[in-house]
């Protein structure tokens, strides 16, 4: 049902050294609580060999905001040669991972979400004069926001794993 | 499959000593912004070494200047031994980073980009055509407006290295 319209897909972000595995995870769930998102964790794979695990996990993130558009973000992290180890800071004694990881955020618009128009023909021709008249607002209004969220939870990510081009 | 053209060969600017990383990253991202360029950060890569962080920064800020053309600056970052350092200057304590840093600028306009003469033979002949005959002072006009660009970045990005090293030396 409706047009799934992609907005902005970034390059991949990829890290490799120490980093905070359920801070990372519950720094992506914070960050679309706090966007009012709805969350979906679409795969979790988790696979241990000699010690080392590759993880793969997708995040799904949606929401309505009208009765046409719907905001989806999809976030996969990707997790190489992950390893736990115990690292002191500040004095305390803490469980981190070590390993490689690659992060991939998409954004896109589905228009018509709720199919109002795909009841035949003449409601998708309505449709189809009805974008075409608001296309620079839709762009400005969605598509503008989409964009700068994504980079907004890029940022985030950063921030978390100590990059520092945050 | 649009067409890509390389209008000024890469600038390179080398460096090593003290830096910011995320100054140069917020520097170019604010030198692209205020001059109405879309952001596109192509890849960052961070890889924790022995001897120090490995940054890598794909960056390909593009700017549509007609619907047939778009001008985009290839951006190839690349920071390597970076380590952390705080440094006073005038009394103020400053992060850092210490390290050697390579930043190459490529200008490339790319020509149909939205692939509107892609759908047959005789348009892709056409565009061949109109580029070669029609369109080919404008490309030259566009080409050196590219490379004036690129000049102007770089040598913003050196100013700002160059005033980290008289700072510190200071």
């Amino acid at each position: 049902m409706g047009e799934k319209i992609d907005i902005h897909k970034t390059g991949p972000l990829t890290y490799s050294g120490y980093y905070d595995w359920p801070g990372l995870y519950s720094t992506i769930i914070g960050w679309a609580k706090k966007e009012r998102l709805k969350v979906f964790e679409t795969l979790y794979k988790d696979k241990i060999s000699k010690g080392f695990t590759e993880r793969e996990i997708e995040f799904t993130f949606l929401r309505k905001v009208d009765r046409m558009n719907k905001y989806i973000y999809k976030v996969a992290i990707k997790i190489w040669d992950a390893q736990k180890v115990e690292v002191t800071q500040n004095g305390e004694v803490k469980k981190i991972e070590r390993g490689r990881l690659r992060v991939l955020i998409e954004g896109s618009i589905d228009r018509d979400h709720q199919g109002l128009f795909e009841k035949g023909v003449f409601w998708l021709t309505i449709r189809n004069i009805f974008y075409r008249m608001r296309h620079w607002q839709w762009l400005f209004e969605h598509a503008d926001t989409v964009q700068t969220k994504v980079y907004e939870l890029q940022k985030v990510i950063k921030e978390q794993l100590g990059m520092d081009t945050k | 499959m649009s067409e890509k053209n390389i209008v000024s060969d890469a600038e390179i600017i080398s460096y090593e000593g003290y830096f910011s990383v995320a100054d140069i990253y917020n520097l170019i991202n604010r030198w692209t912004a205020e001059r109405s360029w879309d952001k596109y950060d192509k890849l960052h890569e961070v890889k924790i070494k022995e001897d120090g962080r490995h940054i890598d920064l794909y960056l390909e800020p593009n700017k549509g200047i007609s619907d047939y053309a778009k001008f985009i600056i290839e951006i190839k970052a690349s920071f390597s031994k970076v380590t952390d350092v705080e440094v006073e200057v005038d009394g103020k304590k400053m992060h850092l980073q210490h390290g050697s840093a390579k930043i190459s600028l490529t200008g490339v306009i790319v020509s149909d980009y939205e692939g509107d003469w892609e759908s047959s033979p005789k348009f892709q002949f056409l565009r061949t055509i109109y580029d070669k005959f029609v369109y080919r002072e404008h490309t030259k006009d566009m080409a050196q407006m590219l490379k004036d660009e690129v000049k102007r970045l770089k040598n913003e990005i050196t100013a700002h290295l160059n005033m980290n090293r008289h700072i510190i030396s200071k």
